[in-house]
């Protein structure tokens, strides 16, 4: 950590004395003491900029270097004192010979003004100085109510970072995307990059309690320097490593939580029907047994019975995490070791959830004063019953269930819950998600280690040389036992099913950089030049066995041998290499104008052939204008404005010809393109930083964002044998607006308030397109997003009902619809039907056709108006309180999770009790809107919520009861509750409007597709510094 | 500068070895690497025994396309032989009924836009994959002079794959109003539509020439070829015949464009085929559950839960008891005179089985290919049209709903049987000037007094009536081959519902590569393109 706080040091130089011959010939001892509002400051760096000498006070605020007799003769230097979380100071000290004493009283930086960031810079660099937006979250706004993710830790703190749920399921990540969309087709995911560790795997297996602080960098006018992968930005962790202690200290912190998940939403089934019962409620049967419908069909006859489904399917789920970490700082080194082990039941009953342990350790040596390295490794597990296999099957499934069956009851076999729904008119869509719960095991194993090993070497003041490894292996074991006998839902039993699939990622990274700081009296530049080598193999291995010869074995060796029940065994690799060189400068004018430029070269393997590298750049540059102009009430202004490349490789067969092997025989998939280039993101940043009345903060981004050379997976003429083919075959833009409101709203000796309110807007269109317009997502068998030149991205296509005056007339005069206006009426529920049908059984909606008899429209954009975030952190005393809200507004939801159902009914949408007699609707009114499954306007929502995403209230227990428990001096407790997606807000009728089921963009797919819903979580925590 | 600790010197001195060695390893690591997990044109069509893979390879995809549900579930639903409520497949939307009794708003989806599109583009990528395959084995034995360990395996390759060049010509010809004629000769970078009858005329061709060489040489077919079953070379000849009528006799969109079929053609080819010889031989291969081999039409309508027989269908096999449409209520019990019906008693009395099926024990009177169950599987609201009583079970060898049967997509498929070449037989005889009605009747009949247990047909009848028999055979024996019940007989005498297309336009995704306008037939627009010179 020594060369860091040189870093750190170094980039809040404000002027660099060059050297000259020196006199003296005696040490220089600098010593003092580091407080803040009178307290000691442990672990705060004080250190001489220009010499890179310094140290970290201990745990009374105490430091003390000394300076060899070369350079202390006489010599004015500016001596820093700076800490995370403070103001730093600095101070002109003149060099002599003996004791020179300072002591530095710190002032808190509530609004992290002081922030130095390192990600995209060419060095550790000021915030202030900064020539793009660099978003930094950091330990002290994480730790009060820390996500299960790291990447939920971002949610409602940085203005821009759109976090989203792929579903409740507990150990599922959740989704990021920075600024707006630059993929049409692929991942919007940002580059993850771990304590150095380019990351290709989840995190959800990393516990964000490790983590030190977040950057997050959002698009390529700021990404440039990652090149190829970069182009949806780069989101950097740093987790503990003990540094920030101080000299001596030895800090370890205990922390548990506990508590309970429960359902925030139920969604009401259809409880009525229209078929015909007797005096008892029964249902009336024909000759065939099949129930009787009313002539008038209408659903407003009540079951004789109902049951709690929903109650019975999800049950309030244990949710615990135990944490202790363990930290020491010494004169040449410093350490952080934690463990967490954390459990997360979910909400779906019979299941037990998710369970993870974590073990990490973070080592820093300073060997020489030249030559320090960095060690860290981590090993995490985790395993899952899963509640689903990706399929959806259980919460699709119990969307189809009629309110009268009992889940609960016992089978033939005498297994429990019900697994044949057998009620007619039978549906083969019902399922008991309770029987497949109960008689199917889905685990979901995982296992990752990362490791890094970082050396850096200063010869001179000037240059520095680092290099660094990295390793990260991360394995996924999904395993699926289906037990002979198992019963389907329309009662056929069958002879069970065993399946194994075992993915793992391999990846390492090597790089070396020279580091070159050279400043004269009015410039300091930054120059480093760097070498990355990226080296990852996925590699999985699959066996299915269809069917099992004996009960309750769960091994392969119950696999039938049956040539028709074959054993299928399933393989892939795929090996990825890319080498990258870069080189980037810096130019600090006067400590008011930065200028900086950067070149990239990626050379990829996922690159065609014939196009094996590609150049990215960068030029930026920012004008602290307060520097110059002063004005009042501002403390800070600064101007900013950067350009930059960034790009998206293609995923890892794109470039190849393949034939697949079907039945052991090759045939034509895709064609193969020597020429695929990476995806190519410009972007244009601009923006300013203003600081004012010491209490305030705003910034305000503005971005414009071209991706060009779209990579499209696009059809090829059936003539050549071949289906697709993958082409650079398209462009998108977007234009973001971005806002941070940051104050302090009292700041009083035992109060402070701060508040942060991150809002952003983004707009975005397909430019080009290559290709005729086509449909995505969510899912392959359900396309319903149009893209199309000079359309939005997020538009899902599909039909509508005639609802308006002008619709109707346009119908009639294309003699899409007989007779007169007069002829047709608005009924109760805003659609227009015909006269002589409206309130009878004929009564149904009238499909949309314009002119020329097209049905097919834009019905929805699920682009949010805006986002809008507000986190704000109150002290009061021994009371801490911190809320994180998060509010869209705007932007559509398309919502299976009701269309579907339609098809059986199950929507309270037909449930017309309670309704006036003449207002009642048939059941073949509401099925109309069923249309097909294909999408509709009737299933589209406004997809607005205001979320209350945190709330944490802690108390800090006082000395006098903590030493009660034989705690000593020095020792914390606190306790306290947190409460996850307490509350939310929103007319959405699902169970939560954050939504994205289904495919790999739940951006721009924001549909609701039969997943786990997301759920709250309630709980009482405990901590205790020791 | 402090001079470095000696004992840290050497540390950085092996520390910056190990990063030159790292430097130089990875720089040596090339970034051309090769897909280890699928081949490319060089590793799958250059060596002889990959060749012949994708030789025997023609005959599974061809399969798979001739009897799958993306193409054929919405025909056999919109020819109202087979009924289904599900959406699956665009079935529900294109074998839906409007409210005035027509499909006037079903016209095929042609647009990339659309959901039902995906209806028009399986058959076309299906036939063209097949094509082009078999294509590549022509230019490797034909134009590279490629051998396959011998002249024999050469022959036999060279022979399958043209056979199955002229099968998946036939599937264009039969389905699309034009299309490609692609062999070892073509230019694809300059290829050009054809006629619908150009392509059925070249897929006539190219079978006559898989026949001959079939002939001309001795081989029996892998059994992997078929997931099961070898075929002779003579077989394979009979075949080629078989398919050259089938191309001919499936071929017409209208009674004129039947009537202007060369019907003597028919009669020779079929007089040749699969059932000529001895007691003849079914074409047929096995399902491994779906995983590459998948007779989804018999997968879905073997199924009580997946479709029905339209009661269309239901009440040719016994109007006394199977009322068309479905009244409410639905149709009682049946007694066929047909025994491929009979009283539709199913399976053994098990609960399991029978709880949701409806209870219907098996009984002396039982159907060998038609079962009768009570319960409805959709609500009848959903469209009285898709409601039926009968399943049809033949190729569920268990009768069972079995998962290790066709209903798991197990087991013998039948994908052109030898009593579908009687019936091509049988109506050439009756339809060709100069027919020999005796030899039609005798046709006909060994499906319907041998299978059926009907009363024979005889030539005293005349062609009318034996016509009639003739498409009640072909209607009830034929079901499940692959959607020919709609092709051969409801389009022809104008069996189908007004609005619904008669053939495919080139699919939309076809069109949109090569920058074509959009263009569909069915609803508002034509049924079909007009009869080509």
């Amino acid at each position: 950590m020594f060369h860091q706080m040189r870093r750190l040091l170094a980039a809040a130089a404000l002027a660099v004395i060059p050297g000259s011959g020196l006199a003296a010939q005696q040490n220089a001892t600098v010593q003092g003491r580091v407080t803040s509002a009178g307290a000691p400051l442990g672990g705060a760096q004080v250190g001489i900029v220009e010499l890179g000498i310094g140290s970290v006070t201990d745990a009374q605020g105490r430091f003390t270097f000394t300076v060899d007799p070369s350079r202390a003769g006489g010599k004015q230097v500016t001596v820093l004192a700076r800490t995370i979380g403070y103001r730093p100071v600095k101070r002109l000290v003149t060099l002599t010979a003996g004791r020179i004493e300072q002591n530095f009283e710190l002032e808190k930086d509530v609004l992290n003004l002081e922030a130095v960031v390192t990600t995209g810079v060419s060095d550790a660099t000021s915030q202030k100085k900064t020539t793009f937006a660099v978003a930094a979250v950091n330990n002290q706004q994480i730790k009060e109510a820390p996500a299960s993710s790291p990447l939920g830790t971002l949610n409602g703190r940085v203005a821009g970072a759109s976090v989203t749920a792929v579903n409740g399921e507990p150990g599922s990540a959740p989704r990021i995307r920075l600024r707006g969309p630059t993929s049409l087709t692929g991942s919007q995911d940002p580059l993850i990059i771990v304590d150095g560790t380019i990351s290709r795997i989840s995190l959800a297996d990393i516990n964000a309690q490790d983590i030190e602080r977040i950057e997050v960098i959002k698009g390529a006018a700021a990404s440039s320097l990652y090149g190829s992968d970069a182009a949806n930005g780069v989101v950097q962790i740093f987790t503990k490593r003990g540094a920030t202690l101080a000299t001596g200290q030895t800090q370890i912190m205990v922390r548990n939580e506990f508590g309970s998940n429960d359902l925030r939403k139920t969604i009401p089934n259809n409880f009525s029907h229209p078929y015909k019962v007797n005096a008892a409620g029964e249902f009336l049967r024909d000759a065939n047994g099949n129930r009787i419908q009313e002539d008038d069909r209408i659903s407003d006859n009540s079951y004789n019975k109902v049951y709690d489904q929903l109650g019975e399917v999800f049950r309030s789920g244990q949710f615990m995490t135990n944490y202790i970490s363990v930290g020491q700082r010494n004169a040449n080194s410093n350490f952080n070791a934690s463990f967490e082990n954390s459990k997360d039941q979910g909400i779906a009953n019979l299941l037990s959830g998710y369970n993870r342990q974590n073990f990490r350790l973070n080592l820093d040596m300073e060997l020489h004063p030249k030559l320090d390295f960095q060690t860290g490794a981590f090993y995490g597990q985790s395993k899952a019953d899963q509640a689903d296999d990706s399929s959806g099957d259980a919460f699709f499934g119990l969307r189809f269930l009629e309110p009268n069956i009992d889940l609960m009851g016992t089978n033939p076999d005498k297994t429990p819950y019900t697994a044949a729904i057998r009620q007619s008119p039978a549906s083969g869509n019902v399922s008991n998600p309770l029987y497949r719960w109960n008689t199917i095991k889905n685990s979901n194993d995982r296992a990752r280690f990362t490791g890094l090993l970082k050396v850096r070497y200063r010869p001179t003041t000037w240059l520095t040389a680092e290099g660094n490894t990295n390793f990260d292996r991360g394995s996924r074991t999904f395993r699926s036992f289906v037990p002979l006998g198992y019963i389907g839902s329309t009662g056929t039993v069958s002879k069970g099913s065993i399946s194994n699939s075992e993915n793992v990622t391999r990846a390492y990274n090597l790089g070396a950089t020279l580091t070159a700081v050279k400043s004269t009296s009015w410039f300091t530049n930054t120059t480093k030049l760097a070498w990355v080598y990226e080296d990852q193999e996925n590699a999985g291995t699959s066996v299915f066995a269809s069917a099992l010869t004996v009960p309750r074995v769960t091994e392969f060796s119950a696999a039938s041998r049956d040539p028709e029940n074959p054993v299928i065994p399933g393989s892939f690799s795929q090996p990825i290499r890319n080498q990258n060189f870069f080189a980037i400068t810096t130019f600090d004018i006067k400590d008011k104008y930065i200028i900086d430029g950067l070149i990239r070269q990626d050379q990829s393997s996922l690159f065609g052939t014939d196009q094996r590298s590609k150049l990215f750049k960068r030029l930026s540059g920012a004008w602290r204008v307060s520097e110059d102009i002063a004005l009042p009430g501002v403390d800070e202004f600064k101007l900013r404005a950067s350009y930059g490349e960034a790009g998206l490789r293609p995923v890892f067969d794109a470039q190849y010809e393949q034939f697949s092997i079907q039945g052991g025989s090759p045939v034509k998939i895709t064609l193969g393109n020597p020429d695929l280039r990476p995806a190519f993101s410009r972007e244009i940043e601009g923006g300013f930083d203003l600081t004012f009345l010491k209490n305030f903060k705003f910034e305000y981004s503005y971005s414009s964002k071209i991706t060009d050379d779209q990579i499209l997976n696009v059809p090829v003429s059936s003539a050549t044998g071949f289906r697709n083919q993958w082409i650079n075959a398209g462009s998108l833009e977007g234009k973001t607006h971005e806002v941070l409101l940051s104050a302090v709203l009292a700041s009083k000796k035992d109060f402070l308030w701060s508040m942060n309110i991150a809002g952003d807007r983004t707009r975005q269109k397909v430019r080009s397109l290559a290709v005729p317009p086509f449909l995505v997502g969510p899912v392959s068998n359900t396309t319903i997003f149009r893209l199309a030149p000079g359309q939005p991205f997020g538009i899902v296509y599909g039909s509508s009902w005639v609802q308006t005056q002008d619709q109707l007339t346009s119908m009639i005069a294309a003699k899409r619809l007989t007779g007169t206006a007069a002829d047709y009426v608005l009924n109760e529920e805003g659609y227009y039907v015909a006269k002589s049908a409206w309130r009878t059984i004929n009564e149904k909606p009238i499909k949309f056709l314009d002119a020329n008899g097209n049905a097919l429209r834009q019905i929805a954009d699920v682009n949010p108006d805006f986002n809008l975030n507000f986190n704000t952190q109150m002290n009061w005393k021994k009371f801490s309180v911190t809320a994180v809200v998060n509010w869209v507004k705007g932007g559509d939801i398309y919502n299976y999770t009701r269309q579907w159902p339609f098809f059986d009914q199950r929507d309270p949408a037909f449930d017309q009790r309670g309704k006036p007699e003449v207002e009642k609707k048939p059941t073949t009114y509401y099925a109309t809107f069923y249309n097909n499954f294909d999408a509709n306007t009737y299933f589209v929502e406004d997809g607005s919520y205001v979320r209350l995403r945190e709330l944490a209230v802690n108390y800090e227990i006082p000395q006098a009861v903590t030493k009660r428990f034989g705690m000593g001096d020095g020792r914390t407790a606190r306790f306290g509750v947190v409460g996850r997606n307490l509350f939310t807000s929103t007319k959405y009728s699902g169970y939560d409007p954050d939504v994205s089921g289904g495919g790999n963009n739940p951006f721009a797919y924001r549909v609701d597709y039969f997943t786990y819903p997301i759920f709250k979580t309630f709980t009482f925590m405990l901590e205790l510094g020791l | 500068m402090s001079p470095l600790n000696p004992k840290f010197a050497f540390k950085i001195r092996n520390a910056a070895g190990v990063a030159m060695g790292a430097f130089l390893l990875t720089a040596c690591n090339s970034l051309d690497v090769e897909n280890p997990n699928a081949p490319d044109a060089t590793r799958a069509l250059a060596d002889p025994a990959a060749i012949e893979a994708v030789a025997g390879g023609t005959m599974r995809s061809w399969f798979n396309t001739w009897d799958g549900m993306e193409g054929g579930g919405p025909l056999v639903t919109m020819a109202q032989t087979y009924s289904a409520s599900w959406n699956n497949y665009n079935m529900n939307f294109y074998s839906s009924i409007d409210a005035d009794g027509t499909r006037n708003a079903r016209g095929y989806q042609n647009d990339l836009a659309s959901a039902g599109r995906t209806t028009m583009i399986a058959y076309w990528e299906g036939y063209y994959s097949t094509i082009s395959s078999a294509v590549d084995v022509l230019t490797a034995i034909r134009k590279n002079n490629l051998v396959i360990s011998n002249a024999g395996n050469t022959k036999r390759a060279e022979t399958v794959a043209q056979l199955m060049h002229g099968a998946g010509l036939m599937g264009i010809a039969l389905n699309y109003d034009k299309g490609y004629v692609i062999d070892e000769t073509s230019d694809l970078a300059a290829l050009a539509y054809k006629s619908r009858k150009e392509v059925r005329d070249a897929a006539v061709a190219s079978l006559e020439k898989a026949a001959t060489l079939a002939a001309a040489n001795t081989f029996t077919t892998p059994t992997g070829w078929t997931n099961g079953t070898a075929y002779t070379n003579v077989q394979i000849a009979q075949l080629a015949r078989t398919m050259a009528a089938m191309t001919l006799a499936y071929y017409p969109r209208t009674a004129a464009e039947n009537d202007a079929v060369d019907w003597n053609k028919v009669q020779q080819l079929a007089s040749q085929g699969i059932s000529s010889t001895g007691s003849g031989f079914d074409f047929n291969f096995s399902g491994d559950g779906c995983s590459s081999w998948c007779h989804e039409i018999l997968y879905w309508f073997n199924a009580f839960d997946g479709g029905r027989v339209s009661t269309r269908v239901g009440a040719l096999l016994d109007p006394a008891t199977q009322r068309h449409p479905y009244p409410s209520g639905g149709n009682p019990r049946p007694n066929s005179p047909d025994k491929r019906l009979g009283d539709g008693s199913f399976g053994p009395d098990d609960e399991d089985f029978a709880g949701y099926f409806g209870t219907n024990p098996k009984t002396a009177r039982a159907g060998t290919d038609f079962v009768y169950s009570r319960e409805e599987i959709f609500r009848p609201d959903r469209g009285m049209y898709h409601q039926s009583n009968i399943g049809h079970i033949r190729y569920d060898r268990s009768g069972e709903q079995s998962p290790n049967g066709i209903y798991g997509g197990f087991g013998v498929a039948p994908v052109i049987s030898k009593h579908q070449n009687d019936l091509l037989w049988a109506e050439a005889e009756l339809r060709r000037s100069g027919g020999n009605l005796a030899s039609a009747a005798t046709l006909i009949n060994k499906t319907r007094v041998d299978r059926g247990g009907l009363t024979a047909a005889t030539a005293a009848e005349g062609q009318a009536s034996l016509i009639t028999k003739l498409i009640y055979e072909q209607e009830i024996e034929l079901l499940g081959l692959g959607p020919s019940s709609y092709y051969a007989r409801r389009r022809v005498p104008n069996g189908l519902l007004a609005g619904t297309p008669r053939e495919m336009p080139v699919p939309a995704k076809e069109l949109g590569v090569k920058g074509d306008a959009f263009y569909t037939f069915g609803g508002a627009a034509a049924a079909n393109s007009p009869t080509p010179p």
